[in-house]
């Protein structure tokens, strides 16, 4: 996420330019789709503006930003009565083993998909985001107790989907 | 696959994914544009935009004292002169379809017994769930009780500074729901017969633990996620809204109960309850007869507290009337903030609301206005 202070300085405007692509990849991991991804970043960014002066002082406005965007992402979905989560195009990547990376990132991306909206931001925070269980439980609003719930049964989830794969090669 | 590997190839496969977004110039420029011009493609239901449109009332300072002492809640709880509407106990119960009732935590609902009180669930405190207040249940008539025995539907709040762990692997004395508790899925057996399924369902758990295998399977079974007449989350707190016409006559009535979320960034919805006309006619008497409590009523309330009463008339009219637990008053939609008292309460906290929301600190609303119906 990188040292917020010097973007923070230059105003709201400043700090949206060197961190919006940085937000809408994590709105990306969070939502799995970009539509739903600009939509999250631009409703935490609409609220983020108003307050700007009192953000721009907190410790991490990064950290601040992240957690209204995901906020906005639940609060998105749960008003548009939705419950399917859209599945982005399977891209290849290459890596030093291109057949297991694309098996690990499809199976990653399957499970990601299924999973409830606050389970897949608990994921997003833990795994993409580096966050400890205390700061996840903060941003989603639930117990320490039950953000660590969210990534074991994730974790739990793409057992089954590896080991599903492995059966299947 | 270890742990280890398997928190690896999260690592791995989020990054990728991180990867696929369209991050150009232009996609950052849309989105700082649409952010700053406000058109965020809004997906609000009705309810949401309807509240957006009216101001919350501003509440300032300087009568905290007054509130906080006695002489400002022996003013606000003294019955004041009403007017003629006085409804019977029955105008004011909750409508009951077959004699179950709709309990919604977040927007997760499950029916249970009508005849079921209210009381905690499961939270997590020093790392482990344990039940704060347990056996403090709020009777169906709108009475407290410290009866371990009577059945109750409970949500994560903290009742009482008493806290105990091992009530999640004891057998009851009665049965019970908790609604979002922070209890693991499964099953569990509690002894003698009595058993405890908890389900998940969305991301909100649903515990129920009966020894009758009938009533617990026929309550699990009824959980689902609803896109009910309240908003599930909110951004901001609840404004009043809605016609302030005279001769508005309101057929029902609709309490959503907010509370605010750990961040401080959203409202929660807690509670949602169904009245009857007679309620919503009644409410809007007591609420005309309250006296007014001016500008400048509170000093810093921080409660987090809300609830928003929504009443329906006829040809789609609605009146929205909004009450602050944290600076006790109900605000009507001219933005007029009212005392609460017994009369502008009454209507509607019966139930369950009075252990859902707890007020401020000091000042102990909705509790200390609602006597028990007889």
């Amino acid at each position: 996420m990188g040292d917020a202070r010097p973007a923070t300085a230059g105003g709201f405007d400043a700090w949206a330019s060197a961190r919006v692509p940085s937000l809408l990849r994590f709105a990306y991991v969070v939502t799995g789709s970009q539509v739903e991804a600009e939509d999250a970043v631009q409703a935490a960014l609409e609220r983020a503006l108003p307050r700007w002066d009192r953000i721009s002082r907190a410790e991490d406005p990064d950290a601040y930003v992240r957690r209204m965007v995901v906020n906005a992402h639940v609060s998105l979905w749960r008003r548009s009565g939705r419950r399917e989560s859209p599945v982005a195009v399977v891209s290849l990547t290459e890596g030093s083993d291109p057949a297991e990376q694309v098996t690990t990132v499809d199976a990653v991306r399957r499970v990601c998909a299924a999973l409830p909206r606050r389970q897949r931001a608990a994921v997003a925070l833990r795994f993409y985001e580096d966050r400890d269980y205390s700061e996840i439980a903060v941003v989603l609003g639930c117990s320490e107790a039950t953000a660590r719930s969210y990534v074991h049964r994730a974790l739990q989830a793409l057992r089954r989907e590896l080991g599903e794969e492995e059966r299947d090669a | 696959m270890r742990e280890r590997e398997l928190e690896e190839a999260f690592r791995d496969g989020l990054a990728t994914l991180a990867g696929e977004a369209e991050v150009s110039p232009e996609a950052v420029r849309r989105v700082r544009e649409r952010a700053r011009s406000g058109v965020v493609r809004r997906r609000r239901s009705g309810w949401a935009v309807a509240a957006a449109a009216a101001a919350v009332v501003a509440v300032g300072t300087g009568l905290s004292v007054a509130l906080s002492g006695s002489n400002g809640v022996d003013q606000a709880a003294s019955p004041s002169p009403r007017a003629s509407h006085s409804p019977s106990p029955s105008d004011v119960a909750p409508q009951v379809p077959g004699g179950y009732r709709l309990e919604v935590w977040h927007d997760v609902a499950v029916y249970v017994p009508v005849t079921w009180g209210w009381g905690s669930a499961p939270i997590t405190r020093g790392g482990h769930p344990t039940l704060c207040g347990g056996g403090q249940v709020v009777q169906a008539d709108g009475s407290r009780l410290e009866d371990e025995g009577q059945p109750y539907v409970g949500r994560p709040v903290q009742l009482s500074q008493a806290c105990d762990d091992a009530a999640l692997q004891r057998r009851p004395a009665a049965p019970y729901v908790w609604l979002g508790g922070d209890v693991p899925v499964g099953t569990v057996d509690l002894g003698d017969g009595w058993v405890r399924q908890t389900v998940e369902v969305g991301d909100v758990t649903v515990s129920v633990a009966s020894d009758d295998a009938a009533l617990r399977r026929s309550i699990v079974t009824s959980a689902h996620q609803v896109t009910g007449e309240c908003d599930p989350l909110l951004e901001s707190p609840p404004a009043p809204a809605g016609t302030t016409a005279p001769d508005f006559v309101p057929v029902s009535m609709t309490v959503c109960a907010y509370r605010a979320t750990s961040t401080h960034l959203d409202y929660d919805l807690v509670y949602e309850q169904e009245l009857s006309m007679g309620a919503a006619k009644y409410l809007v008497a007591a609420v005309d007869a309250a006296a007014p409590l001016g500008s400048s009523s509170c000093y810093s309330p921080g409660g987090g507290e809300w609830a928003l009463l929504r009443l329906r008339g006829t040809g789609g009219a609605f009146r929205d009337y909004v009450v602050d637990m944290s600076c006790p008053s109900i605000a009507d939609p001219t933005g007029t903030q009212h005392v609460l008292d017994r009369e502008t309460v009454t209507s509607w906290a019966v139930g369950g609301v009075n252990a859902v929301l707890t007020g401020s600190a000091l000042i102990e609303t909705p509790d200390r206005f609602i006597p028990p119906l007889p």
